[in-house]
C-alpha cells in the first residue's frame, strides 16, 4: 500500500488513539490482567538511561513490600488532610521513612528554607508556558523535561528577601510522591509561579503528569513534594521502586 | 541499551515499514515505539487466552519482568501452534493500524 502524505500531528495521534483503544478493548476482555497493559508508551533509549541512572539510587533501599504499601498509605492520609498536614514530630519521622524507602535522602525544609506547602494539588502546566516572571525556564531550558511549579510568592518573607530566594530555589531538585498510585518522579524546580495558585499547589510539565501518573483518577492530582538535599547520582526521571 | 522485543522474530517486517513509512522522519522514532507497544499488548494477549493457566502465569511473570533474553527462549521452547497464533494476532494487528491510519 502506497504511504500517504498527511501532517505528523495528526499521524501520531491517530498512532496513540489506536494504542489506547487496543489496549481498553484487552482490559475489557481481560480484566483480571490490567497489569500486562501498561499505559506508557515504551520510551526512547535515552529516556530509558537517564531513568536507569535515577533507579540505581532508588533500588538500594530492599525495604519490603508491606512496609513501603504502609508508608504510601500513610502519606495518603496525610495528602487528605487539611493543612498543617503534620506536627514536626511526625514530619522528622516520616522524612527517615522515606529516606530508606528511596534509598536517598528526602526533607521537607533544606538550609531552612521550605515550600509553602509540601502536600497539595498539582495542574499541569502547559508546555508553552516558559517564561516564569524571573525567566528561570526560559533561560534553562527549551526541551521538554521533568519541571516543577511551586508559588513560592506565598512563602511568608518572599517580598523582603526575593531576590536570594529566587537565585536558590532555582533548578533545587525535588521529589514528588503520588502515593495513591505508589509512583515518585525527580523534578528540577524551574517556576516560581502557578496560574491559579487559589486552587493548586503544584504546577508539573506534561512529562511529570504522565511519569507520575499525577493525571490519574485515583490521585486526582494530589502529591506530596520534598526536597532532596544535593545528590550528584540523582537526576529528574522517574524513581523506580521494586513490584 | 534496548533491547530486542521478545516476539521481534513473528513480526511481519514489512508490514511495519510500511506504517513507519507513513510518518514524517522526524516522528518514525516515536511512531516506532508505539507501534512496538501496541504489538507487545497484542502478544501478551494472547499468550493469557490460549495458553494454559500454569504456563501463562510463568511467562505472563517473565514479562513483567521485562526479560526479552528469557522471554526469547521460552518462546524458542513452544510448540509452533502457538507460534502461529501470535504471528496471525500481530498481522491482524499491523493490518488494522494500517488501515485505520491510512484512513484518516
Amino acid at each position: 500500500m502506497p504511504a500517504q502524505q498527511t501532517t505528523p500531528t495528526t499521524k501520531l495521534s491517530a498512532l496513540n488513539s489506536f494504542y489506547s483503544e487496543k489496549r481498553n478493548q484487552y482490559l475489557r476482555d481481560l480484566p483480571d490482567h490490567a497489569q500486562y497493559f501498561p499505559v506508557e508508551v515504551r520510551q526512547s533509549v535515552d529516556e530509558t538511561e537517564a531513568e536507569e541512572a535515577t533507579k540505581q539510587s532508588g533500588e538500594s533501599s530492599g525495604m519490603p513490600k508491606q512496609e513501603r504499601q504502609e508508608i504510601f498509605q500513610k502519606l495518603q492520609s496525610l495528602c487528605l488532610k487539611p493543612p498543617p498536614n503534620l506536627e514536626k514530630k511526625e514530619q522528622l519521622y516520616l522524612e527517615q521513612q522515606l529516606s530508606d524507602l528511596f534509598g536517598f535522602e528526602v526533607t521537607t525544609e533544606l538550609e531552612e528554607h521550605r515550600l509553602p506547602r509540601t502536600f497539595g494539588k498539582m495542574q499541569a502546566v502547559p508546555d508553552t508556558k516558559k517564561r516564569s516572571p524571573f525567566g528561570w525556564a526560559h533561560q534553562d531550558s527549551n526541551e521538554e523535561n521533568f519541571e516543577i511549579a511551586a508559588h513560592l510568592l506565598l512563602l511568608d518573607d518572599w517580598h523582603l528577601k526575593y531576590a536570594h530566594y529566587k537565585q536558590w530555589y532555582r533548578n533545587r531538585h525535588l521529589l514528588i510522591v503520588n502515593p495513591f498510585e505508589q509512583r515518585a518522579v525527580v523534578a528540577k524546580l524551574t517556576d516560581c509561579t502557578l496560574p491559579n495558585p487559589i486552587s493548586y499547589q503544584f504546577g508539573g510539565s506534561s512529562k511529570l503528569i504522565r511519569e507520575g501518573k499525577i493525571w490519574s483518577p485515583l490521585s486526582q492530582g494530589i502529591v506530596a513534594v520534598f526536597f532532596i538535599p544535593p545528590n550528584d547520582s540523582i537526576h529528574p526521571g522517574r524513581i523506580q521502586l521494586d513490584q | 541499551m534496548k533491547n530486542t522485543p521478545w516476539f521481534s522474530l513473528l513480526i511481519n517486517e514489512e508490514a511495519r515499514a510500511v506504517i513507519i513509512d507513513l510518518f514524517e522522519p522526524q516522528d518514525r522514532l516515536a511512531a516506532s515505539n508505539t507501534i512496538e507497544a501496541i504489538l507487545q499488548n497484542a502478544a501478551t494477549a494472547v499468550l493469557i487466552q490460549e495458553l494454559p493457566g500454569e504456563a501463562s502465569e510463568y511467562v505472563l511473570k517473565i514479562i513483567l519482568s521485562n526479560d526479552q533474553e528469557q522471554l526469547q527462549k521460552w518462546l524458542q521452547q513452544q510448540p509452533e501452534e502457538i507460534k502461529i497464533d501470535l504471528r496471525e494476532r500481530l498481522d491482524r494487528t499491523l493490518l488494522e493500524l494500517q488501515s485505520q491510519l491510512v484512513s484518516r
